[in-house]
Parts: C-alpha cells; structure tokens; sequence
C-alpha cells in the first residue's frame, strides 16, 4: 500500500499558520506552532515515503540502498523536464543558455533533509559580521555583503535546541576555530572512516587539525531511532533504518503526534492571494495531487520551500516588491573539489560520506593569504552505478570510441570508489544583486507555471579562496600517501545544493526583503523561514543555521521580541 | 571503534557472509521468476515482450561492449542488461510502473543483533514491489519512455523534441538487425564494436548508461543476477539492516566487521590491483586537470 498523501489530524481547520515546505526550514515552524498549541497546516509538492510518520508506533522509511531508483531514476529529484528551471550567467547572455536543472534539491516530505548526509557544523561568530569585516575590502568589490541582523549569541541557543532535536553527533571542542557551545552535543562522534585517518595523518604533518564532523545522524539510540550502521549510502539517500535525523523523522513527526498539525504532499502551490493593498496574504493557491485546484487559508504564511522556489512563489504571487529586492543576492557555495586516489583501497564508500573534516582554510577576512575559504569535507567514494558513470564520462573524453574492457577494469579496480577520497572544500560566495531569481518570460512548467530563471556569475572573491587553497588541498593529499591528485574541473552552472539568499534579512527595505525576525517587511502575515533569509553564505554547509534560523522565526512569530520563549524546556 | 577479531564475531560475520550468497542467489531466482508479476502490489499481465528474439539478442550484445565477457568474469548480457532494460521500456504494463522499487530492505543482509553481531532473522524484500508515484513524476517517465509528441511536450519550440526510449531502442535495434552482416551476437568483439559504433549516439549513451545500472543496481530491477555484477567488482551491495558497522546497543559500542572495516585497512590482498592501463588514465586526468602524480 502507498504511504499517504494526507499525514496528521486531518479534522483540523481554523489553522494558525501555513507552511510551504517540509524541510530544514518549515519543519522548525510545526515544531515550535504545535509545541506551543497551535495549529499547523504543511504543503508540501513532494511525495510521501514514510509508514506511519503520524502513528507513535511502527515508523518505516521506505528508503533503500537503490543507487537505481535514487540517483539514476531520481526518486525524489525535481524531474527537470517537466519542472525545469533555466539559466544565464549573466542578463547580457540573453534570457537563457539552459532549460534543465538548476541547483535542484530534493522533492519530498521532509525536503534536503532526506537526502543529505546532513552534516551540521554551526556557523562562527565572525560570518555574521561579513558587512562590517570585509567593508572596503577590495576583494569584495562590486560585492552586497552585509551584516546579518541576528549574531551568533543570539542563534546560540537555538543551535543548541537544534543539536538536541534533530539528535547531532559531534565532539565540542573539536574544531579548534568553532565559535563557544553552550552544551554538549547530545552523542559522540561515530565511526571514523579509514579515508578520514589517511588525511588526518598527512594534515598532522601540514599542521591542520582534523575533527569528527558534527552531523544529525545518531551515534547511539536515540529520541527512539537506531543507532547508524554505517551502510554507505548516505549522502543522494533516504535513511532506510531512520539513523538519520531528517526533519521529517524529528520535527515534522513530533508536530504530527500533537494531533494539531496538518500536512499535505503532492500539493505545488501555485501562488499566494495577495490582498488588494498587497500588504496581507489571503490564502494560498495550489495544485493537489490530482493536478486539481485547492485553496488553503491560514492567519499566518511561511515560504520555506528553498531559496529559488520562494523567491518564485513570492514573484508569482505579485508579492509587493518596490525595491525589486525579491530574489536578488542568490549565494551557494563555491565548492573547490581535490580528488585524490590511493595506491591502495581506502573504501571511503563503507561509512557516512564523510566523518571527519577542517577548518584550516575557512581564512580571516581582509587577509590577503587568507581569503574566505571553508569548512573542507573529508568525503569517501559512491556506489558502483555512480562509479560507472565517472568512468564512462572519463572514457569518453579520452576517445570516441567506447573501450569496454577498460570500462570493466576500471570497474574491478576502482579507483573511482574503492581507493578515491574527495577533499571538498566550501567557500564564501561573495552575494551580488546581480546574481538573482526571477521568472523566466517563457520556459514553464508543465502545469503552465513559469520557472525560475537563475542568473547568476561568480566574483573574483571566491574564485580566489579556489586559487589559495586549490594547492594546499593537492599538498595534503600528496602527504596523507595519495598517489594522484587533481582539482576537478568546476561547472558551469553550480551544482551546489547549498543555496541561499533571495529573500535576505535585514533592517532596511532597500536591501533586504524581510525583517530581522523573518517578516516580509511589506506584508504584515508572510514570513520566510529557510536559507532565502541569508544575508550571506558562510562557509559552512547551511543546514544546521537554516533549522536554527528558522526556529528563531517560529519563536518571532509566537513570542514577538522574545523567541527564545519558544525553545524553553 | 574497536575491531572484534578477539570474539567470535569473524565467524558471524563469515556465516552471514555465506546466508547472504544464498539469499542472492534466491533473489536471483525470484527475480527471473517475477517478470511476470514484480511482486507489485497490483500487478497487470506484462506484455510479451518488448523486443523479438533477434531483437533481444542484438541488445544482449551491444551490452557486451559495454561490459565485455571473459571467462569467469561475466558481460553485460550475463549480467541482465537485456531484462533490465526490457522491464523499463515495459514499466507501464504494470500497476504501479516498473519504475522505482520500494524500500527499505531486500533481505539480502540479516537484521542486526542489537549486541554487536548479526541476528539470524531476515527482513521481507520490500524491494521486490515497485511504488506508486505522483502525477508529475508519470508524465516524466511517460515523456522518457514513449517521447514527447506521444506524451505530451513541454516547452515545445524551447526544449529539443524528447525521443522515447521505446522508439529509440526498437527502431535502432531494428535498423542494427537488418544492417548487419552477421548475426550480433556471433560477431568477434572489434567487429560488434564496429556495429555498436555505427549506432545512432543517443543510443549509444543510453547502453552507456543504462548497461552499468542493470550490471551494477540492485538485482529487482533485473539485472545483476544473484548479485553478479557487485561480486565482479567487489562490492558488498545493499548492506541494510545489518550494515557496515556493528551496534552493540548495551554498551554503545561500534564494532568492525573484520571482512569489512571502517576504521582500519582492508585484510588481505588487493583483489584487483591497479594495472598498467588504469594508471594510464589516471595519469591522462592528472594531466588534463594540471594535476599531480605523487
């Protein structure tokens, strides 16, 4: 039988909020409305792969180790042809030079959280006073950073309540450039990868300091999910065993046990009502399953449905936007990838895809030697049917005729897989107001909606931090016993799953869309909630900020001026 | 974590090790047994067949240029390339489409013991059902698979016409058929990589792609038979429940398996070393990508 499409208390009506988006960034707001008594209605346009997400008892993922049906066939990807998105780099390449999949994230109950490995290393205290740090700066010139208008104590305690909720493995201290930690986090690291031990010894010699990567997978049984075992396919995966604190299995299922939330999937909205003044929302305009129209009101509105699907939403909405703000500054991650490959098999596939990592290249802003360079990722190889594909497009550009037999060796030797690592490094993407989401005037969707446009260019800024430390990743290879190395080629058009920006957060209403508490600054009940709140990327994956940003909306929107009332015990 | 060569738990490894291989080769057999049901939860009659015989044949061999047979060591077409990609150009003879295979577990591996080790119970094979999907995934697949004029199109004028994989697959296989001056599958393999050259390219990328999936994925998708291919390639497959790395849930404790660590170096000997030729790609991407050889 199929998991259902409507999960909660399904008599409820009258609801305090509606939510677009079931994951890292709408999930936080159900948890925190129904904890606090509060009606939650979700829509959601993926689909639904849990058993008994709103049952106490029996929880199933139906998520398994299907490298087929998950990264080949795209189970809960954005198929790109019927919901495609397009793309220039810049508004004098024409209105686009590609229809497909831009920067896509996972469709489903839950959102990126299902898929990812979800690796959750806090933000510091400095990336939130980019503005002020990096001002005259001429690296950054040209650039839109500015300061986020909440700090690293103010979110402090809302890491801390995120750490506990979704159930986060870590070792505080660990990473000597962290930013304080009020608590502990609530399991210790698990396994460490060989892969991991490689590069720790050859970083020891370079004088990095390697540390167990916080991540919201369980290390021990808890909150009544199992401990991980370690099965490789983590990362482009669902949990079969629900190790793994998704939203979905955290959040989303706590609110749903209140009896007082609501969620809807393959539901797409199509837009908001916006009231004749556009300063209110009067409900929302979707398509349920059936492809069939559907109304749902709420007194209150949240877009969490990630960055460039807000930003549409919002654009499709006529959402008031004098100061053409709505989508401008889009950021992801400018990801600097070192591959290396070992003599010997490292079996970086067995494991999560990544347990340890460094912060050494994170950088000092306005230090030349040192620009702003990220968190580095100590990632492990994929499964076979990926593996296959790397050599096919390696084969291909060696000559035009397939060599199978060498196909078939690579395959048995696998450089690719068994003896691989992938030094993944994040990076500050300097926003630009000229990086941005609008509607595209003519690519549309196949029920008739326009799509997104992505226009977006990098800026010298980060392509330096690629410059300064795509060497220093090839050196610690070259010390941790690698025996080739080699930066992979970047795309063309960024592949990041990191996206945010599009409906920055600030003071003003000239360069920011919401308030510092998430508030549209022009609609008194449309609030954002996910990382389209982010004055600036950071250069650390964004998930754990966006959940903890994210409760701190809630707690704005519960108790105004005091949202740590929302996360008290 | 703490290798656990000092109990017994190689041996309960090693025992799960040979129930796996069991359990593989009774996928296998289920997995042949099924076409005509998938185990699905509501299974339609499924097509005679997609592809003739000689049809079925050509496709058999044009996998085995992609993977190619040696003794021992088996081809594309052994390893269920045929089946695998007849059952999806067929998906929709079925209810749900044979499309995605449901979750969470194959059966293949035992559930864990909770102390450490391996329980002797296996989970049902979720996978040997395939899952319903939303309405805008089906109008993806029915574009893939019968074309975008047949479908429906999006964006047309935009976005290139989408050719199905049906047509893509029966009019070149056809055209293969009928043109060559053998029968493929008798053919020497420089003479069918010839063939398999002359191949209009979109389907040349789709046996590139689709080849591997069937060799490599897991076997209800109908490849990889009694898991074939992952035993090729030294690779454990679908691993769930019992995973990689062993719980002990009255201490806290991890465990390495100790035919699979984590934490520590493979034991043994390499299966497969790396050869002269690998190393000479290796060096070709070095070079290509300003890279270096340490």
């Amino acid at each position: 039988m199929a998991p259902p499409k409507i999960l909660g208390n399904t008599a409820l009506d009258g609801f305090d909020v509606l939510v677009i988006g079931s994951g890292a960034g709408g999930a936080p707001i159900a948890d925190l409305f129904t904890r606090h008594g509060k009606k939650v209605l979700v829509i959601e346009a993926g689909a639904n792969h849990f058993d008994n997400l709103d049952q106490k008892d029996r929880l199933v993922a139906r998520y398994a180790n299907d490298e087929v049906g998950m990264s080949s066939r795209g189970l809960i990807h954005t198929q790109s042809y019927v919901e495609p998105r397009t793309f220039r780099k810049n508004a004098s390449a024409g209105e686009r030079t590609f229809v497909g999949d831009v920067n896509g994230l996972p469709k489903t109950l839950g959102g990126g959280t299902v898929h990812a490995d979800l690796k959750m290393p806090r933000f510091m205290r400095d990336d939130f006073h980019l503005g002020t740090l990096l001002k005259d700066d001429p690296l950054a010139a040209g650039a839109a950073f500015a300061d986020w208008p909440v700090d690293y104590d103010r979110l402090e305690p809302f890491y801390a309540y995120v750490e506990k909720a979704l159930g986060i493995q870590g070792a505080r201290g660990s990473d000597p450039f962290a930013s304080p930690m009020s608590t502990e986090y609530p399991m210790p690291p698990g396994a460490k990868m060989y892969v991991a031990e490689r590069i720790e010894g050859g970083a020891k010699k370079l004088g990095y300091t390697v540390f167990p990567y916080p991540a919201a997978v369980n290390s021990r049984t808890y909150d009544g999910r199992p401990a991980c075992v370690d099965c490789g396919f983590c990362s482009g995966f669902g949990c079969p065993s629900n190790a793994k604190g998704s939203t979905a299995v955290t959040m989303l299922r706590r609110a749903l046990l209140t009896g007082r939330c609501q969620i809807h999937t393959e539901t797409k909205v199509v837009k908001l009502l916006v009231n004749d003044a556009k300063t209110r929302i009067d409900g929302v305009e979707c398509l349920g399953p059936d492809g069939k129209p559907v109304r749902f009101t709420a007194s209150q509105y949240v877009l969490a449905a990630s960055p460039i699907e807000d930003a549409r939403i919002a654009l499709l909405s006529g959402v008031s936007n004098a100061n053409d703000m709505i989508g401008r500054c889009l950021t992801f991650h400018y990801q600097t990838i070192a591959i290396g490959i070992f003599e010997e098999r490292v079996h970086g596939h067995r494991g999560k895809a990544v347990s340890h990592g460094f912060s050494d290249f994170r950088g000092k802003p306005r230090d030349p030697n040192k620009p702003l360079g990220g968190i580095v990722e100590i990632s492990g190889g994929s499964g076979p049917v990926e593996e296959a594909s790397f050599y096919a497009r390696i084969l291909k550009q060696l000559s035009p005729r397939f060599d199978g037999m060498r196909f078939k060796r690579l395959m048995q030797q696998s450089p690719g897989r068994d003896r691989i690592t992938a030094l993944v490094m994040q990076a500050e993407d300097a926003p630009q107001t000229k990086n941005r989401v609008d509607l595209d005037p003519a690519v549309k969707d196949l029920d008739g909606v326009p799509a997104a446009r992505i226009t977006f260019e990098n800026h010298p800024f980060e392509l330096r931090a690629s410059e300064v430390y795509g060497p220093k990743l090839l050196a610690l290879l070259g010390a941790s016993g690698a025996k080739y190395g080699f930066i992979a080629p970047a795309d063309e058009i960024a592949t990041s799953a990191h996206v945010m920006g599009t409906l920055r957060m600030g003071v003003d209403p000239k360069t920011s869309v919401c308030n510092p508490d998430g508030r549209f600054h022009a609609v008194e009940n449309l609030w954002a909630s996910d990382g389209a709140l982010f004055p600036t990327s950071s250069g650390f994956n964004p998930t754990h900020t966006i959940v903890a940003l994210a409760c701190h909306v809630a707690g704005s929107m519960l108790f105004p001026g005091s949202p740590e009332r929302a996360i008290a015990p | 974590m703490s290798a656990r060569d000092s109990r017994p738990l190689a041996a309960s490894v090693d025992g799960v090790s040979r129930r796996t291989v069991l359990r593989m080769l009774g996928a296998a057999a289920a997995a042949r047994g099924v076409v005509a049901c998938d185990g699905s939860d509501d299974a339609a009659p499924r097509s005679p067949g997609f592809f003739t015989e000689a049809e079925r044949a050509a496709v058999g061999a044009f996998a085995n240029v992609i993977l190619p047979p040696e003794p021992g060591k088996p081809g594309g077409a052994e390893l269920g390339a045929v089946a695998f990609i007849e059952r999806l150009l067929t998906a929709f003879d079925v209810t749900p489409p044979a499309i995605y295979a449901d979750g969470p577990y194959s059966g293949r591996f035992p559930l864990p013991d909770g102390r450490g080790g391996a329980s002797g119970a296996f989970p049902p094979n979720d996978l040997a059902r395939y899952r319903a999907i939303d309405r805008v995934t089906e109008r993806w697949w029915r574009i893939a698979l019968y074309g975008s004029k047949v479908a429906g199109a999006v964006n047309d004028g935009i976005v290139p016409e989408v050719v199905g994989l049906r047509d893509l697959f029966k009019n070149g296989i056809a055209k293969a058929v009928a043109g060559a001056k053998a029968p493929l599958a008798s053919m020497p393999y420089d003479a069918l990589r010839d063939e398999f050259d002359a191949l209009d390219p979109e389907l040349r990328e789709a046996f590139i792609e689709l080849v591997p999936q069937a060799a490599f994925g897991v076997p209800e998708y109908g490849g990889n038979p009694g898991g074939a291919g992952w035993s090729m390639v030294h690779v454990d497959g679908d691993v769930m429940p019992i995973g990689n790395a062993l719980f002990d849930e009255r201490t806290n404790a991890y465990y390495e398996r100790s035919d699979a660590p984590i934490v520590r170096a493979n034991p043994g000997a390499d299966p497969d070393p790396m050869d002269q030729g690998t190393r000479d790609i290796l060096a070709a991407v070095v070079a290509f990508t300003d890279g270096k050889v340490f």
